[in-house]
């Protein structure tokens, strides 16, 4: 469950590390400046193949998804996204499709074996909060963009498992923003967001997203494997698990409503 | 032998009592510094009492049915909702819909709501030439009147709101706030309350729902605590001034009572046990029945100051009426006692702590009260007994003269006519009998409301327009995905469309079918569960990718939990099970069980927790009333010399046990939590009556009157006292007629006819069956008057000061 939204945010993860080198900002940067560093390495920028296992656990209840994600990323705000459902059994083989561009809606398919054919999904979709989940699209696809909505002040510096961050507060600049506030927790030594905290009215805090299990992988590049979303006021929460991740370039057939109907 | 026992009990009783007394007389001031620190003790302890009223809070956490709704909720979020209903007409113009949208957020944004469905936010899946899409219903706001007649159309004509959201008479739309499981419920509803006066603009907005009732109960709870109790005060307080005419012997007898009020309270915040609108009335049920201790014991104070010995006279008087007002107290005790095995929690409570209550009035009228006599005896001296001589002085008015000559009329009548006291009875019995036949059993939460009240009128306005405000749940497990499954449920979603007293069903069945339909452009063959399980998954899969339809509401996480909710009529109780629940039931037993891919299935929901409630009532009520009446028989059979004739005593019970749901039967009184009490406490007050003329008929008898001149001397002198003492009793429990809970005011009404029946019965029927059980034993065995002569000389000196201060 969850799908769209998490995928779109573990290849935010995978890309984060695995393919943008740390940005140097060690010396007493500015709010604007640790941003710009998280910016600077793009969220969801780069290219590459991953498999994941997402779980999303809600008091007894427990749902697993597995999901190979392709993904490519023109660096000019052209994205997209081919996501195959490998588990559980009844989803299998089930694809989903988005293309993300400038100035134009998002377009999502998903591809339904059991039914031989793909559908497409309104992009009024994105606003919308999806099951299991409790994360809407749009806050998973967080990119530079989103950012700058959002005026950033430094607080004083905290340790998020014993690695030293800044701490970026960000404030809505517009009224558009579901969050009164938002808190990225930057490790110092790579500019990898390790917390993200999501507070709504009155300062209450709604929504936690941390990146754990951080290891090097065979380049020697750290990467985050394991990415959970609390939600606070629901009490769910998911786990995205990161199982394998390839780099290699990802041909553009992949992204094509032939390949989806494949 | 047996009397010999009985002698041996009894001195050792006299022992206990002078013992007490003498204690009491020793260390005065210091019962009296204890019994102040307790008290303020208590007093602080009794500022952490809680109100909760909710209907669920009724039954233990084991019982099956919460265990069943806590499971429920744990998977989908409380079953608690608040319904809102609004005039369509009001609604259905473009302030109307615009107002609603703000209340629809505004609740939304409180915590503990966990979701709203509102004519506002509903959306809707639609098949479109490229896929589906999940659409918001009310997607712009009507800017005029033409526009919101166009939205109130379409919304008349989708089946997920007409029936749902809109009346079936398309006069009222409906919003439905389901709360988060586990939140004060009360004061949720309250909150939303707030939220639409602050919103609604014109509109007239009418809540219900079981959060709503529990919070007006609140309300009305506290509204009674403070109206009664000055009631009951005032009360006592005129009973104390006609028996005694002073100060002090008003407020001493007043301040035992209310002192042991505190206590209970005080007890209450320390075990945590909440006020419920049951406990209520606990204040007025302890000053009514709790106040007779002190008043025994200033009585006897007074008259044995009156013989002009003033010291020790507080000694003197627990000495002489200790044994009696233990003997009461102790039967009171057990028939209020006999409720804490009840299975219904708030019963057990309110039983248990009015025993307490009435244990504890009777401990401080033993203890703390001849202390204070005791103190004042010695501060005060001549100037207390003066007043006291003075008080006790005018006892033998002309009232008190014209009530003993219309006794001994009566009792001379019983003596001539005894057939007619027989007839009577019989004819009682008939009537009763006939009463009991009628007798319903009603546990309704509404019917704690006024009908004329805006509780119980916005209840039932909801309930009319919209088939119910409660629902029943079928919680199915297993492989819900499976079209075996979901066909299965289809089915019997079907047939509780079809039957009686239900209203709309829906849940997960609905969604794959309005997915189907899209996915084949609404083409009505489609209108149905796919073939295979994974077209199930996909077609749920594609519906949650394209947005929120609030499948979480219908389906557990892991999808292997499904539930129907099932709108029903609220009304349905134990008093017509056989029609709606038992529907439910074989409607699930015909479409669920015994279906492979289901492994289990529940059937809960509150309609079904009030059924069990009806039947616990019952069930309860019969255990209580059966243990209070074999505690006091044995009480009675105990303290009034073994006899077996004492045993008679329960006749006029029995009568008036019958009489009680006689008169329920007849006047429409259903059987509910509140009037279930009333049997047994019935036994345990209304048993003092027979005790009196019990213990002074056979003290005639050891007198060596003849039978039916001890029934005369028993009816003309104990007679009165009997009669002021259950009038006393009666007006008390009068005073709850005030209440704003209708099962309170019937409370206090079955009270007060039990009261006048176990009191007239005791004038009646038994010196009767006394008399007939006398001349009988006379008559087989002759020396037996002798024998009884000789048997009660030893105790008889305990007995005749024992009989006439027992008022």
């Amino acid at each position: 469950m969850g799908a769209v939204a998490v995928t779109a945010m573990c290849v935010a993860a995978v890309v984060l590390v695995a393919f943008a080198p740390a940005p140097s900002v060690h010396a007493a940067p500015t709010a604007q400046q640790v941003l710009d560093s998280v910016e600077g390495t793009g969220l969801l920028s780069g290219s590459g193949r991953a498999v994941i296992e997402m779980t999303v656990e809600k008091g007894k209840q427990k749902k697993m998804h597995r999901l190979e994600v392709f993904r490519v990323d023109d660096g000019k705000g052209t994205s997209k996204q081919m996501v195959e459902f490998q588990a559980p059994a009844d989803v299998k083989g089930t694809k989903f499709l988005s293309i993300t561009q400038p100035d134009a809606e998002d377009q999502m398919w998903l591809y339904l074996p059991a039914v031989g054919r793909e559908r497409r999904i309104a992009g009024s979709a994105v606003q919308g909060q999806f099951m299991g989940t409790d994360f809407t699209f749009e806050e998973i696809s967080m990119n530079e963009n989103t950012w700058k909505a959002y005026t950033p002040a430094l607080a004083a510096d905290q340790k998020v498992d014993g690695k030293l961050c800044y701490v970026v507060k960000l404030t809505p600049k517009g009224s558009g923003s579901s969050y009164t506030s938002v808190a990225l927790y930057v490790w110092q030594d790579t500019s990898i967001p390790l917390r993200i905290e999501f507070f709504g009215k009155g300062s209450k805090l709604q929504k936690v997203m941390t990146f754990s299990d951080i290891k090097r992988t065979a380049k020697g590049v750290l990467q985050p494997n394991i990415i959970v979303l609390e939600n606070a006021s629901s009490g769910s929460v998911t786990t995205v698990k990161i199982i394998e991740t390839d780099e290699r370039p990802i041909s553009d057939d992949v992204f094509s409503l032939r390949y989806l109907r494949k | 032998m047996r009397q010999t026992d009985g002698n041996a009990a009894r001195e050792m009783e006299l022992k206990c009592v002078r013992s007490l007394s003498r204690f009491v007389q020793k260390h005065s001031v210091a019962v009296i510094v204890m019994t102040i620190l307790l008290t303020v003790l208590a007093a602080l302890s009794a500022t952490r009492i809680t109100v909760s009223t909710a209907v669920r809070d009724f039954f233990p956490s084991t019982d099956p049915e919460i265990v069943a709704l806590d499971h429920i909720d744990e998977i989908f979020g409380g079953s608690e909702y608040v319904l809102i209903a609004a005039e369509a007409d009001d609604v259905f113009t473009p302030e109307g819909l615009q107002a609603l949208q703000d209340i629809t957020q505004g609740i939304e944004d409180i915590d503990g709501v966990h979701s709203v469905r509102s004519v506002t936010n509903m959306v809707e899946v639609q098949g479109t030439p490229w896929g589906l899409e999940v659409v918001d219903l009310l997607a712009e706001m009507p800017t005029d009147q033409g526009e919101a007649d166009a939205v109130r159309r379409r919304m008349e004509e989708n089946p997920q709101i007409a029936g749902v959201l809109l009346s079936d008479s398309g006069r009222y739309t409906l919003a439905l706030a389901q709360l988060d499981q586990g939140v004060d419920a009360g004061a949720v509803s309250g909150q939303i309350r707030a939220v639409i006066d602050q919103r609604r603009g014109d509109i007239a907005f009418h809540l219900s729902g079981s959060p709503c009732l529990s919070k007006a109960a609140e309300e009305y709870l506290r509204d009674d605590l403070f109206k009664l109790f000055p009631f009951a005060v005032a009360v006592i307080v005129i009973v104390l001034a006609l028996s005694f005419r002073t100060i002090s012997g008003v407020l001493l007898p007043l301040v035992t009572v209310l002192l042991s009020i505190v206590w209970t309270l005080g007890l209450m915040g320390a075990i945590g046990v909440p006020l419920t609108q049951m406990s209520a009335v606990l204040p007025v049920v302890l000053l009514s029945s709790g106040s007779a201790y002190g008043l025994h014991m200033m009585h006897r104070y007074y008259e044995e100051n009156g013989n002009g010995n003033g010291n020790g006279s507080a000694g003197r008087a627990l000495e002489s009426v200790g044994i009696a007002i233990i003997l009461a107290g102790v039967t009171t005790v057990a028939g209020f006692g006999s409720n804490v095995f009840s299975s219904m929690r708030r019963m057990r409570e309110f039983g248990g702590l009015t025993a307490i209550g009435v244990g504890f009035a009777l401990v401080i009228a033993l203890t703390f009260l001849p202390a204070v006599l005791t103190v004042l005896d010695r501060r005060l001296g001549s100037k207390h007994s003066r007043i006291a001589r003075v008080g006790s002085a005018p006892r033998g008015n002309n009232m008190a003269q014209g009530s003993r000559r219309f006794l001994e009329r009566v009792g001379n009548y019983v003596l001539r006519k005894p057939i007619v006291v027989v007839i009577a009875t019989l004819a009682l019995i008939a009537w009763s009998a006939g009463g009991l036949s009628r007798l319903k059993v009603d546990t309704d939460f509404a019917t704690f409301f006024d009908e004329s009240s805006v509780a119980r009128r916005d209840f039932d306005l909801i309930r009319t327009e919209f088939g119910g405000v409660d629902t029943i749940q079928v919680l199915v497990e297993g492989d819900i995905l499976d079209p075996v499954t979901l066909n299965a449920m289809d089915r019997a979603q079907q047939d509780f469309q079809k039957g009686s007293g239900f209203g709309k069903a829906f849940s997960i069945v609905d969604v794959v079918k309005q997915v189907s339909l899209a996915l084949h452009e609404d083409d009505p063959a489609w209108d149905r569960i796919p073939e295979s399980r994974e077209e199930v998954a996909q077609y749920l899969l594609l519906v949650s990718m394209s947005g929120d339809v609030g499948i979480d509401q219908m389906l557990s996480l892991d999808e292997t939990q499904a539930r129907i909710q099932v709108m029903v009529d609220s009304t349905v109780n134990a008093s017509n099970a056989g029609g709606t629940l038992e529907q439910a039931r074989s409607i699930v037993a015909r479409n669920l069980e015994d279906v492979d891919a289901i492994d289990r299935v529940y059937l809960t929901g509150l309609p079904f927790l009030s059924e069990s409630m009806g039947r616990q009532i019952m069930a309860s009520q019969m255990k209580s009333l059966l243990l209070a009446g074999i505690a006091v028989a044995v009480i009675v059979y105990f303290t009034l010399g073994r006899s077996l004739t004492s045993t008679l005593c329960m006749g006029p019970i029995a009568l008036t046990i019958l009489a009680n749901f006689g008169v329920m039967g007849w006047a429409g009184i259903p059987v509910n939590l509140v009037t279930a009490l009333v049997s047994s406490i019935a036994v345990g007050i209304g048993i003092d009556y027979s005790i009196h003329i019990y213990s002074r008929f056979s003290e005639g008898l050891a007198n060596g009157l003849a039978p039916d001149e001890a029934t005369h001397d028993t009816i003309s002198n104990t007679g009165i006292a009997v009669a002021l003492n259950a009038l006393s009793v009666a007006a008390g429990f009068m005073v709850m007629l005030a209440s704003r809970f209708p099962p309170v005011r019937q409370f206090g009404t079955l009270i007060a006819v039990t009261m006048a029946v176990s009191a007239a019965g005791a004038l009646s029927l038994l010196p009767v069956t006394l008399l007939a059980a006398s001349n009988w034993k006379l008559a087989r065995a002759p020396g037996a008057k002798e024998q009884r002569v000789r048997g009660h000389q030893a105790t008889q000196e305990t007995r005749q000061r024992a009989r006439g201060e027992r008022v």
